[in-house]
C-alpha cells in the first residue's frame, strides 16, 4: 500500500505544478478578496451584508472552480495521461490531488471563517451569532470536501455539479434547520459565544463527517485497479 | 587614511525612510500642541500653537506616501534579487512577525498608559475624557480593535498580497504603456487617480487603523507603492523629473498652502463641501503628490551617501518608530500639567522619547533575538547590499 | 540469459466486451517491437499494464527488472511514454513543461531539448493550445526523449498526423532508435511506420496475440502466389492462409514461405505465374480474416 510519504517529493512537484496553473485565477479571487473584505472593511451595514455575501459566494466559486480546474479538467483535457506517465502510482496522484485542492481551499476558507470571526468579536454583532457562523463554514467545508470526493472519485462533471447544487440547495435548508432550533436561535442575542451540547454536537458532527469522507475518498482510490 | 565606506546604490532610500520613519515620532509629538488636532489627540496639551499645525500636517502630506514608495521600490528589488519564496519569508519576518508581536504589545501598553494618564492628568484631553466611562470595569461599550500606528505594516500586508496578484496578472506591456507617456501626462494620470481615495474621506487623511484594511488606504498608498515599485525597474521613471525638481517643491507648496486655509479649524467639526472639498482634495492629491517627488529627487542629490550617523539612523529608525507611541504618551501626560510653552514641552517629549527609544533598542533589541527582527545587520552596517535585508 | 525491456508471462484480464487470456509478451533490451492491431485489439490495455496503470487480474508484468504495478514509481523514472490521447496543459507554454520536466527527472538533457526544439521547429514560448497536433505531437515526444529513457512506450504516435508531420516524427524516432541500449515499444495501427522502425512485430487481435516474431523473418514468411490450376482443380494446399480462386487463377496466400512451398504448389500441378513479398499491412489484413 502506498501512502503519502513514500513519494513525497513527487507528490511536492504534483502540488506545485497544480498551484502553477490555477496561479492565475487564484490572484484574481485573491485580489477579489481583499476587495470584499475592503468593502466589509466600510463599516456600514449594506457593504458590509454585501460583502459578507459575496464573500460567501467567493468561497462556493473558488471551491467549485479548483475542483473542476483541477480534476475534472485533468481528465477532459487528457493531461492525466501525461501526469500518470510520471514517476507516480495513480494513488500518489490522487493524494497531490486531495492534498493541491485541500490546500488551496483550506488557506480561503480560514481566512474567511476568521475574518468573519474579527469582525463579530470587534464590532457591535452579537457574539451569540459565532456557534451559527462556525456550524455554517464547517457545512460549506463539507460540501466543498464532498464534491472534490465526488470529482476525484468519478472524474465525472455532470456528477460533481450534481453533488454541487445539491450541496448549495441543503445549505439553505441547513441554515433554516439551525435557525429553528431552540438551542441555536434563543442564544443568538446572547453577548458572548453560547456553546451547548447542541452546537457542540453538530460540529462535532460536520467535523466527523468531513474526515469520513477525505478518508473515505482515499480508500476508495486505493482500491481501484485501473485508470484512465 | 580612513575612507568612508561606499554607499549602497540606493543609500538615499534608506536614509530618506530612516528620515520619514522619525518624523513620524515628531508629527505624533506635535499633535499633542496642535489646535486643530486638540479634539481627538489622546495626548492633547493646553498650550497649544499654531505652528505645530503647519508643520505637522506639512509632513502629514507626504511622509506616508513617500514611506509606501520607498516601501515599493524596495518590494522589487528584493522579489527580482531573492525571489517571490525569499521575499514571502522576508516580510513575514520583518512585516507580519512585529506585527503580531507588537500590536497586542503595544495595546496592552497605551492601555496602561491610558490608566495612568486618566489618574495624574488634571486637565484631561476631550479624547481621554471620552474614553474614561469605557475602562470602568463591567463596561458594555468597549475600545475599538485597532492597528494603532502599526496600520502601516498591516497594510503593507496586503499591498505585498496584491503585489503577486499584480505580477501574476498584468502584463509587462502595461507598464511599458504607461512609461511611454509624457512626463506632465503620467503626472496629471496619477494626480486624478489619487483623487478617488482622498474624496473617500476627511482631510487630512486619517490613519486608517481599524482591524479591516481601508480601501481608500490601499488604493491611495497601493498607488505610491506601484510608483516605488515601477521606479526600481524604469529608473528612468524617476531621473526625468528630476529637471523639475524645483517646480515641484513650490507646487506643493502652493497646494499645501491652499489645502491648510481650507482644513477646518477643529478637524473633528465639519469638513468643506461640495467644490471647496473638490479644491482640498485637489491640493491634498497634487501636495502629496509633487512633495513626495522633490522629497525623492532632493535625497538622491544630496542624502545619497552613507556614513555613521546615517547608518545608525537608518538602523534604530523601525525600532523607535513601531515602540515610541506609549511613551510619547507616557511622557505628554506628564508634561500636561506643567505650565511650560508648547515648544518647550514638544522638545522635552520628542528628546526624552527618542532618549528612551534608543536606550531599549541597545537593551532590548541589539543583544537579544530582536536584533534579527529589527538590526539584522548590526556588525556589518557598511554592507554595500544592505538594503536587500532591511527593505521597510 | 537474455535480459528483457519487458517481459508479460500469462496476463489475464477481463473488461466487459473485452477479454485478455493468458497473454505472454517479452521484448529483449535494445529492440524495437511493433505492436500491430485494430482499433480494440488490446494494444492500450497492454501498454497500460506495462505503465502500471491497469491491473491484471492474473499474471506477472516485469518492466525494465521491476514488478508492475508494485514498483512502477522506480520503473517509471526511466520510461518514457507517449500516446496520441495524451495532451500537454493547453494553457502552459512548451518551456514550461520542460522545466517540469526536468524538475522530475534528473537526467533530462536540456542541450538535447534545444537540439530537438529546432529539429522538431518548435518554439519554446509558444503555449500548448496555440499547437497543431503535428506539433503537439511533436512537443510530446521531446519531453520523452530529452529524458533519454531506456524503454520507449509509443501508443499510436502518428495518429491523426498529415504525411509531413508524420514523416519527421519517423525519420526522428528512426535517428533515435539507433542508440542500441534502448528499447522501444510502438504500437500503430498504421503497419507502414511499424514496417519502417521495427525488429520485431507483434500482433494482436481481440486480446489475443496472433504473431509474434523477428521482422525480416515475419515479413519473408508471407508471400502471395498468382497460380494458373488445371482444368476442374478446386484451389486447395496445405500451409495456405487464403486462397481466392476465378476460374482457372488462384490467389495463394502462405505464411510458409520457406523453400518447399513453392515446390509443393509446383508437385500439386499448380503453374505459379508471379510470386509477390506482402506488405506488413496486407499480411495484417490476411492473418486478423484467417483468426476470425
Amino acid at each position: 500500500m502506498s501512502n503519502i510519504f513514500s513519494n513525497a517529493r513527487m507528490i511536492k512537484l504534483l502540488i506545485g505544478k497544480d498551484w502553477q496553473l490555477v496561479k492565475k485565477s487564484l490572484a484574481a479571487y485573491l485580489a477579489g478578496g481583499v476587495l470584499v473584505i475592503g468593502l466589509m472593511g466600510m463599516a456600514t451595514p449594506l457593504l458590509f451584508n454585501t460583502g459578507a455575501i459575496l464573500m460567501i459566494t467567493l468561497m462556493i466559486v473558488i471551491g467549485a472552480r479548483s475542483a473542476i480546474e483541477l480534476v475534472i479538467n485533468e481528465k477532459k483535457d487528457q493531461t492525466l495521461a501525461f501526469v500518470l506517465s510520471l514517476p507516480v502510482t495513480p494513488q500518489d496522484y490522487a493524494w497531490a490531488k486531495l492534498g493541491a485542492n485541500l490546500l488551496l481551499y483550506l488557506v480561503p476558507w480560514l481566512l474567511l471563517v476568521l475574518g468573519m470571526l474579527a469582525v463579530i468579536v470587534s464590532s457591535p454583532v452579537y457574539n451569540g451569532v459565532i456557534p451559527l457562523v462556525v456550524l455554517v463554514s464547517v457545512f460549506i467545508l463539507l460540501s466543498y470536501c464532498c464534491y472534490l470526493a465526488t470529482a476525484l472519485l468519478t472524474y465525472s462533471e455532470g456528477y460533481t455539479t450534481a453533488v454541487m447544487i445539491i450541496t448549495n440547495l441543503l445549505l439553505n435548508g441547513f441554515i433554516i434547520w439551525l435557525l429553528r432550533m431552540p438551542a441555536i436561535h434563543l442564544t443568538l442575542e446572547a453577548p458572548t459565544a453560547s456553546w451547548n451540547s447542541t452546537s457542540l454536537g453538530l460540529l462535532t458532527g460536520g467535523i466527523t463527517l468531513i474526515i469520513i469522507v477525505l478518508l473515505g475518498t482515499a480508500a476508495l482510490q486505493q482500491r481501484k485497479t485501473s485508470f484512465l | 587614511m580612513m575612507t568612508e565606506p561606499k554607499p549602497g546604490r540606493f543609500a538615499y532610500l534608506d536614509n530618506l525612510r530612516a528620515v520619514a520613519m522619525l518624523a513620524g515620532l515628531l508629527f505624533h509629538a506635535a499633535l499633542a500642541y496642535s489646535p486643530k488636532a486638540h479634539g481627538f489627540w489622546l495626548s492633547a496639551d493646553p498650550a497649544q500653537y499654531p505652528l505645530f499645525d503647519v508643520l505637522a500636517w506639512a509632513s502629514h502630506l507626504f511622509r506616508m506616501p513617500l514611506f509606501f514608495f520607498i516601501a515599493g521600490f524596495f518590494t522589487a528589488l528584493l522579489w527580482q534579487k531573492a525571489g517571490g519564496v525569499a521575499f514571502a519569508k522576508n516580510r513575514l519576518q520583518r512585516v507580519a512577525l512585529p506585527l503580531l508581536l507588537f500590536l497586542p504589545l503595544l495595546t496592552l501598553a497605551m492601555h496602561a498608559v491610558i490608566h495612568v494618564g486618566l489618574s495624574v492628568v488634571e486637565q484631561p484631553s476631550a479624547l481621554l475624557q471620552l474614553i474614561k466611562p469605557m475602562l470602568v470595569a463591567g463596561s458594555q461599550t468597549r475600545l475599538p480593535l485597532s492597528t494603532m500606528h502599526l496600520w502601516f505594516l498591516y497594510h503593507l500586508l496586503f499591498l505585498y498580497v496584491l503585489t503577486y496578484c499584480a505580477r501574476v496578472l498584468l502584463s509587462d506591456a502595461l507598464q511599458k504603456h504607461l512609461l511611454a507617456l509624457k512626463s506632465r501626462s503620467l503626472l496629471l494620470l496619477l494626480l486624478c487617480l489619487l483623487l478617488p481615495p482622498l474624496w473617500l474621506v476627511p482631510a487630512p487623511v486619517p490613519a486608517p487603523d481599524w482591524i479591516f484594511p481601508a480601501l481608500w488606504a490601499l488604493w491611495f498608498y497601493g498607488l505610491f507603492f506601484a510608483c516605488g515599485y515601477v521606479v526600481y525597474h524604469h529608473a528612468g521613471a524617476l531621473a526625468r523629473y528630476d529637471a523639475d525638481r524645483r517646480l515641484l517643491l513650490m507646487l506643493g507648496a502652493l497646494s499645501y498652502a491652499v489645502f491648510y486655509l481650507l482644513l477646518p479649524a477643529d478637524l473633528l467639526a465639519a469638513q468643506p463641501l461640495g467644490w471647496a472639498k473638490l479644491l482640498m482634495t485637489l491640493c491634498e492629491a497634487s501636495g502629496a503628490l509633487c512633495w513626495t517627488l522633490a522629497a525623492l529627487l532632493y535625497a538622491k542629490r544630496y542624502l545619497n551617501r552613507s556614513n555613521k550617523v546615517l547608518r545608525y539612523l537608518s538602523a534604530v529608525s523601525y525600532w523607535v518608530y513601531l515602540v515610541h507611541l506609549p511613551l510619547l504618551f507616557l511622557l505628554q501626560f506628564g508634561l500636561t500639567d506643567l505650565s511650560w510653552p508648547a515648544g518647550v514641552k514638544y522638545l522635552a517629549a520628542v528628546l526624552l522619547t527618542l532618549s528612551g527609544c534608543l536606550l531599549s533598542y541597545h537593551l532590548l533589541v541589539v543583544p537579544t533575538v530582536l536584533g534579527k527582527l529589527f538590526a539584522p545587520n548590526q556588525g556589518r552596517a557598511d554592507s554595500p547590499d544592505k538594503p536587500l535585508h532591511k527593505l521597510l | 540469459m537474455q535480459s528483457f525491456a519487458f517481459d508479460m508471462r500469462g496476463i489475464d484480464i477481463r473488461y466487459p466486451h473485452f477479454a485478455m487470456e493468458n497473454l505472454n509478451l517479452a521484448l529483449p533490451q535494445g529492440q524495437v517491437m511493433g505492436l500491430v492491431g485494430v482499433n480494440g485489439a488490446g494494444k492500450s490495455t497492454t501498454i497500460r499494464m506495462l505503465m502500471g496503470l491497469v491491473k491484471p487480474a492474473a499474471g506477472q508484468i516485469e518492466v525494465l527488472g521491476y514488478q508492475m504495478p508494485a514498483q512502477q514509481v522506480q520503473a517509471k523514472y526511466e520510461i518514457g511514454f507517449a500516446s496520441d490521447d495524451m495532451r500537454l496543459y493547453k494553457s502552459q507554454t512548451l518551456q514550461w513543461h520542460m522545466d517540469f520536466v526536468h524538475s522530475i527527472y534528473p537526467q533530462f538533457d536540456q542541450a538535447y531539448a534545444k537540439d530537438l526544439l529546432k529539429r522538431f521547429e518548435l518554439i519554446g514560448e509558444q503555449k500548448i493550445k496555440g499547437l497543431s497536433h503535428g506539433q503537439r505531437v511533436k512537443a510530446s515526444l521531446l519531453l520523452v526523449l530529452a529524458r533519454r529513457p531506456k524503454l520507449l512506450i509509443l501508443d499510436e504516435p502518428t495518429t491523426g498526423l498529415d504525411p509531413v508531420a508524420r514523416d519527421e516524427v519517423i525519420s526522428e524516432l528512426a535517428e533515435v532508435l539507433r542508440d542500441d541500449a534502448r528499447s522501444v515499444l510502438f504500437s500503430s495501427h498504421n503497419t507502414h511506420d511499424i514496417e519502417k522502425l521495427s525488429d520485431q512485430i507483434a500482433f494482436l487481435d481481440r486480446g489475443k496475440l496472433l504473431a509474434l516474431q523477428d521482422k525480416e523473418t515475419y515479413l519473408d514468411s508471407w508471400s502471395r502466389f498468382r497460380c494458373q490450376l488445371p482444368p476442374g482443380r478446386q484451389a486447395d494446399i496445405t500451409g495456405a492462409v487464403s486462397i481466392r480462386q476465378q476460374g482457372q487463377l488462384a490467389e495463394i496466400i502462405t505464411d510458409q514461405n520457406n523453400h518447399d512451398f513453392p515446390q509443393r504448389l509446383v508437385q500439386a500441378g499448380f503453374t505459379v505465374l508471379e510470386q509477390h513479398r506482402m506488405s506488413l499491412e496486407e499480411i495484417f489484413v490476411a492473418n486478423v480474416k484467417r483468426s476470425r
